[in-house]
């Protein structure tokens, strides 16, 4: 079955989500000496290793791939074809050209 | 056609929004906005001014934790003294934090780490015969510098007793090299020499060439790779032969230090790192480790290795960069050093969160780097 493509709200909850997470993650970061882990990990290294992984992992997704994600799913939304709309609900108000 | 087109918008986003988002600090950098440049080195000269303990360091080992917290003093007060020169308006401020710095350099406690492997104190031993290259040269290369920098400084004494015992040092090494530990010996500490003695030699007319000369020489020729021209890393210091490669941690680095006295050595260390081992993606710029066609792993010079590339040897050649005015390369790992160092604002400061005590000096170094000494 085919999914329905997803609504305007939904592309704008989820690109929040991504921002709002990377912004969590750098406020508890900013609170730990993470170089010293990665240079040369210690006995006690391993947790603050794993959330620099999962936070670098994800400021390279929101930085670099992330507007180019986001530009194409509104693209794809603001060009879906007609017979889509009645699938895509959310509040849109741009009625489209395509 | 809507899909062939919703691919080009992702390729057009991605190769233009990230590195125009990522560059802008670099860009400010760059042209030494003092904003920009004041707000790291205002965080750097409060971690100094609290004092850094080895024990804020992870690492099992307390040879590594002690060289990092004399890294840490070492890069804060080259990074401030590097602002003060570029920026007098901010010395008054910034002026204490080289002070801490120096402080923090010549105590007791960040000795240790050097006398520990020695069996003696650095600056106790001075007439002595036994190498203490980093320890002296580091903080020697600061010295130097401050004094370059302030006329009125207090450690000019201080200053002419380590270039003398290091210009005694290199006259009287059969090998041209310096230990840095016994039996162990590497040229990128001894660029740090070499550069505080050429700038002391600018400052006080004391001549220190003849001294140094075989070891630039060395470092002009014989401690290169002969195929790509990096800087061996380490060196035998009875045979003179090398037991480790060119790598981009060690001649980076080198090419840093030696840029504050000289630039034909130093110019061209910064070409083999930026002609074998630079490299982008995306507008992101990294550098490599090791040249092509040559595998190894990562260590606590270079750090972890991620797909080859150096950690270290990428934030050096920031410096390089800078120095010798290559815009393109400074703007590529400035914009990998925002990505990844994940700076943020904390009232009239800045710094990346990445960094730690360590990370924010060198990066306060890296990105003031000065114009390479003609």
């Amino acid at each position: 079955m085919k999914r329905p493509p997803p609504s305007l709200r939904r592309i704008v909850v989820e690109a929040a989500v991504l921002v709002l997470a990377h912004f969590a993650l750098l406020q508890v970061l900013a609170r730990v000496n993470l170089l010293e882990h990665l240079l040369a990990p210690g006995a006690g290294s391993r947790g603050a290793l794993g959330i620099t992984v999962v936070f670098l992992l994800l400021r390279g997704f929101l930085l670099v791939f992330a507007p180019g994600w986001v530009a194409v799913r509104l693209w794809l939304w603001a060009t879906r074809p007609k017979a889509e709309f009645s699938g895509s609900s959310g509040g849109e108000t741009a009625a489209p050209t395509a | 056609m809507r899909g062939t087109l919703a691919v080009l918008l992702f390729a057009t986003c991605t190769v233009s929004l990230p590195r125009w988002w990522c560059g802008r600090e670099g860009a400010r950098w760059l042209v030494g906005e003092p904003r920009a440049v004041a707000a790291l080195a205002r965080h750097v000269a409060a971690t100094v001014a609290q004092g850094v303990s080895s024990d804020a360091f992870t690492s099992d080992s307390a040879l590594f934790r002690g060289e990092w917290q004399f890294g840490t003093y070492q890069m804060a007060a080259l990074g401030l003294l590097q602002v003060c020169r570029e920026h007098p308006e901010l010395a008054g401020e910034l002026r204490p934090g080289i002070e801490n710095s120096i402080t923090g350099l010549v105590s007791r406690s960040v000795r240790d780490f050097d006398a520990q492997q020695w069996g003696e104190d650095a600056l106790a031993s001075l007439d002595g015969a036994k190498g203490h290259a980093a320890y002296l040269g580091y903080l020697n290369l600061v010295l130097s510098l401050e004094r370059a920098t302030f006329p009125d400084s207090n450690h000019a004494a201080l200053n002419d007793r380590i270039s003398f015992a290091l210009a005694r040092r290199f006259r009287d090494s059969a090998q041209h090299i310096v230990e840095t530990y016994p039996n162990e010996a590497y040229p990128v500490d001894n660029a740090a020499g070499i550069a505080s003695l050429l700038i002391h030699q600018r400052v006080t007319g004391t001549d220190h060439l003849k001294d140094i000369a075989p070891t630039l020489q060395q470092m002009r020729a014989g401690w290169r790779d002969p195929r790509t021209g990096l800087l061996l890393q380490a060196i035998d210091g009875r045979t003179g032969l090398s037991y480790d490669r060119g790598r981009a941690s060690g001649t980076a680095l080198a090419a840093y230090f030696l840029s504050m006295g000289e630039s034909e050595v130093s110019g061209a260390l910064f070409a083999a790192v930026r002609t074998h081992l630079a490299g982008s993606i995306l507008g992101f710029g990294f550098v490599d480790e090791y040249a092509s066609g040559e595998r190894g792993g990562g260590d606590i010079d270079s750090g972890p290795l991620i797909f080859g590339m150096s950690p270290s040897g990428t934030g050096f050649s920031i410096a390089c960069s800078r120095a010798f005015g290559d815009r393109t390369l400074y703007m590529k790992l400035a914009r990998t050093a925002y990505l990844t160092g994940a700076p943020v604002s904390r009232g009239a400061e800045r710094y990346f969160i990445t960094g730690g005590p360590l990370g924010n000096a060198i990066m306060l170094a890296m990105f003031t780097a000065q114009p390479a000494q003609p």
